[in-house]
């Protein structure tokens, strides 16, 4: 039984200096690694990295055609007239759905194997969670860009939610204000898309993109978590290593091309507009979200936004709660069964709330539907273990 | 410890600590101090002193008649959605329905369907009267045109999220979180004369009641706790429909609470409607501005009230009172009848 590593709380530490390097220098390394390195579920990091530069670059180019004045007419003005411009905001939108969709992958794979303990694992999770919360938020924040129906629908609910929830009645008059204004200036449409796109091309991206560098580098102190350095097994990380990642970034482009050449987006209604037959539906990453305010609070009624924040606390220290000794899945069952939790929670909350968002339900419902997730994720855990140490018996005997 | 060379003495520690901790407090409270620099001036500020005076017209600038809209309301088969009608007031992207209550007369809701508890938001006090009004008589019956707000007072919905479901149609969502059309304890809480109902979070609303927030006390609450703002119409003597302000005893347009605890009714409803936004547009020909206008039974003089426009609350300048004006739109097609200067605008740019 492997046994868990124990944190390093010592920052300074990070300041250490490298010994074959003259006194007073610091380095910052590639690490080689062996060849179980190349493993796929190592390299889920790796992917949304790319995804990342993807976003940047292909951002930069409809950067250069989109205009506040006009939101949803440059969009289309893109779409229509921009060479490539279709396939480009596409596949912008496409990665984003792949970003998010493998910041999820990313992370559970780390909370299922355990990899968030250890060296400054800990501190290389709690900044993971921050950027997860951030291509979140940029995701949304692109999706108010174009000015549809339900982009002003989100920007309302943005709005609403700074003055009205938890956050609007806690925090002081002055700084909600300033938030707003942050968010969307006097509130004007020039003003309002000014702002929205300033922070989702600038802001957020800066922030997202420095706490990646230290989130890697990070990572490049600590090491793979389950490799084990050998002398003379190492492979170099020039160039194996960085060509590994560009191919298999590549590949994932190449996929998210296909799909927007194949499935070209199509634009939802524009804000005012009232078509019926076409009711947009928001992004898949949201419903999850959306459909807990529906089937609010574990059916105690505390309401979603508690039930939400209570979430993401406990993803964001759980480096600190997971005090079992050992690494292994079923070595810690309590953890893992909140990580099942976790994933059929999303995925229920995210295909219901895609097929009747905004379908308020009754407390018993409700009641129902958590607590059966929560025995699901906990019997499947407790089977298991059961079902392994009936095997570790037998083949004993 | 001591001889290793990466050794960072306690004291050195708990000082870049002190300082590190003294720096995010400064931070934060530089932040707070700063605001009024960061925040822009004609923020929270008024766009326009009073509710503008705006004439109501057809995607094309052909002003709209009552009779215009009750044909187009009495194409449309009840047991549907109806075709909505909405028009931005009292500044640019604020959505409100243009309503046609069919076969009926209102001038105040009808009380005695209110019932006494579990509808709390609005204050006991107040009527919230369906001031502004317009009834009429076409083709025999009774219609009613109200103006109500299109934006959700949860969390901010619009047309076609918020939708309003004539007669006693009542919406397959509202059925499924639990009330039924015919319980015996509970025929009052059934709107007559249509639901507005909102498909984000299944806020419901009696535009009977003047838009008044419904089943607040029900087996799945509805998120909203405010009425719907209702937008007050008038006539002139060509039947041209205005719109010339909003009544202060709903609450303020949900997407106006310019900082957290404003105001929700009273006072500063006028103030916070008309902040945040874009003015709308004003008329082409700006002396056209009439001087009397009507609310109430534009077909019985005993009951209508005539509001001489110069004492109305309203923007003026030295030359007299300025007339704005703001479109009214509707989806495309019903039971093949065309809204007037068939709206193209922005549902064509939805076919890529
Ligand atoms: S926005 Fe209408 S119910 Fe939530």
């Amino acid at each position: 039984m492997e046994k868990a590593e124990s944190n390093n709380y010592n920052i300074t530490d990070l300041m250490k200096e490298e010994k074959d390097l003259p006194e007073g220098s610091y380095k910052l390394g590639f690490k080689s690694v062996t060849s179980r390195g190349y493993r796929i579920d190592e390299w889920t990091g790796s992917w949304v990295a790319t995804a990342l530069v993807y976003q940047i670059v292909s951002g930069i180019v409809l950067f250069f055609y989109y205009s506040q004045i006009d939101p949803y007419h440059s969009t289309l003005y893109m779409i229509d007239d921009v060479p490539f411009g279709h396939i480009i905001l596409t596949s912008h939108l496409y990665m984003a759905y792949a970003m998010i969709a493998l910041v999820y992958f990313h992370m559970m794979r780390q909370w299922f194997v355990g990899t968030y303990r250890g060296k400054w694992r800990w501190l290389q999770w709690m900044l993971g969670v921050v950027l997860f919360l951030l291509t979140i938020f940029t995701a949304i924040l692109g999706y108010m860009l174009a000015n549809t129906a339900i982009a002003m629908a989100a920007v309302h609910i943005g709005i609403l939610f700074m003055q009205r929830s938890v956050m609007g009645r806690i925090l002081p008059g002055n700084l909600i204000n300033w938030l707003e204004a942050i968010l969307i200036g006097n509130y004007t449409t020039p003003a309002l898309f000014s702002h929205l796109l300033a922070l989702h091309v600038a802001v957020f991206t800066s922030l997202m993109l420095g706490i990646f560098v230290v989130h890697f580098m990070l990572f490049e102190r600590s090491g793979l978590a389950s490799d084990k350095p050998k002398k003379g097994e190492m492979i170099p990380w020039f160039p194996t290593n960085l060509l590994y990642a560009m191919f298999s970034g590549i590949v994932l482009v190449g996929i998210i091309l296909i799909f927007a050449a194949v499935f070209p987006q199509t634009l939802t209604l524009a804000y005012g507009s009232l078509a019926y037959g076409t009711f947009p539906v928001p992004d898949w990453y949201i419903t999850p979200v959306y459909k807990l305010m529906d089937v609010a609070g574990y059916g105690l009624g505390t309401g979603g936004v508690p039930l939400l924040i209570g979430i993401l606390m406990f993803i964001f220290l759980l480096p600190f709660i997971d005090r079992y000794h050992n690494k292994g899945v079923l070595e810690r069952p309590w953890i893992t069964a909140f990580g099942i939790f976790m994933l059929i929670g999303i995925a229920v909350m995210t295909v219901w709330g895609y097929s009747q968002p905004g379908l308020s339900q009754t407390r018993l419902m409700t009641l129902y539907l958590w607590w059966t997730i929560t025995f699901i994720s906990f019997i499947t855990v407790y089977a298991m273990r059961f079902a392994k140490r009936d095997g570790e018996l037998i083949e004993n005997n | 410890m001591a001889n290793d060379k990466n050794y960072i003495p306690e004291p050195e520690k708990r000082a870049f600590l002190k300082g590190a901790g003294l720096s995010i407090a400064a931070l934060m409270i530089g932040g707070l101090s700063v605001e009024r620099y960061v925040v822009p001036k004609d923020r929270g500020v008024p766009v326009m002193d009073n509710f503008p005076l705006a004439i109501l017209e057809d995607p094309s600038g052909n002003r709209i008649t009552t009779d215009d809209v009750i044909k187009y309301a009495a194409a449309s088969p009840s047991s549907t959605s109806t075709p909505i009608l909405v028009f931005n007031y009292p500044l640019q992207d604020e959505p409100n329905f243009l309503l046609v209550l069919k076969g009926v007369k209102i001038t105040t809701p009808d009380r005695s369907l209110v019932p006494s508890s579990g509808y709390s938001p609005i204050p006991p006090s107040s009527k919230a009267p369906m001031d502004g009004i317009i009834y009429t008589s076409y083709g025999g019956s009774n219609y009613s045109i109200i103006a109500l707000s299109g934006i959700c007072q949860h969390l901010g919905c619009v047309p076609p999220f918020l939708d309003y479901h004539p007669g006693n149609s009542i919406p397959f969502e509202s059925k499924l979180i639990g009330y039924q059309e015919n319980a015996p304890n509970t025929p009052a809480q059934w709107p007559n004369y249509g639901l507005i109902y909102c498909k984000c979070h299944g806020s419901q609303y009696n535009p009977q009641w003047g838009g008044r927030n419904l089943y607040n006390n029900g087996p799945a609450a509805s998120p909203a706790n405010h009425s719907l703002p209702q937008i007050m119409l008038a006539t002139d003597s060509n039947n041209h429909i205005y719109a010339y302000g909003i009544n202060s005893s709903n609450a303020v347009i949900r997407t106006h609470l310019q900082f957290p605890n404003g105001e929700t009714y009273g006072s500063q409803v006028k103030s916070e409607d008309l902040t945040g936004g874009t003015a709308i547009r004003t008329s082409r020909s700006p002396t056209a501005y009439p001087s009397s206008l009507v609310t109430g039974d534009i077909t019985s003089s005993s009951s209508a009230k005539i509001l001489s426009t110069s004492s109305l609350d309203l923007n003026a300048n030295s030359s007299g009172i300025i007339l704005y004006r703001t479109s009214v739109v509707s989806n495309e097609n019903v039971n093949g009848m065309d809204w007037k200067g068939s709206f193209s605008g922005s549902t064509s740019n939805n076919k890529l």
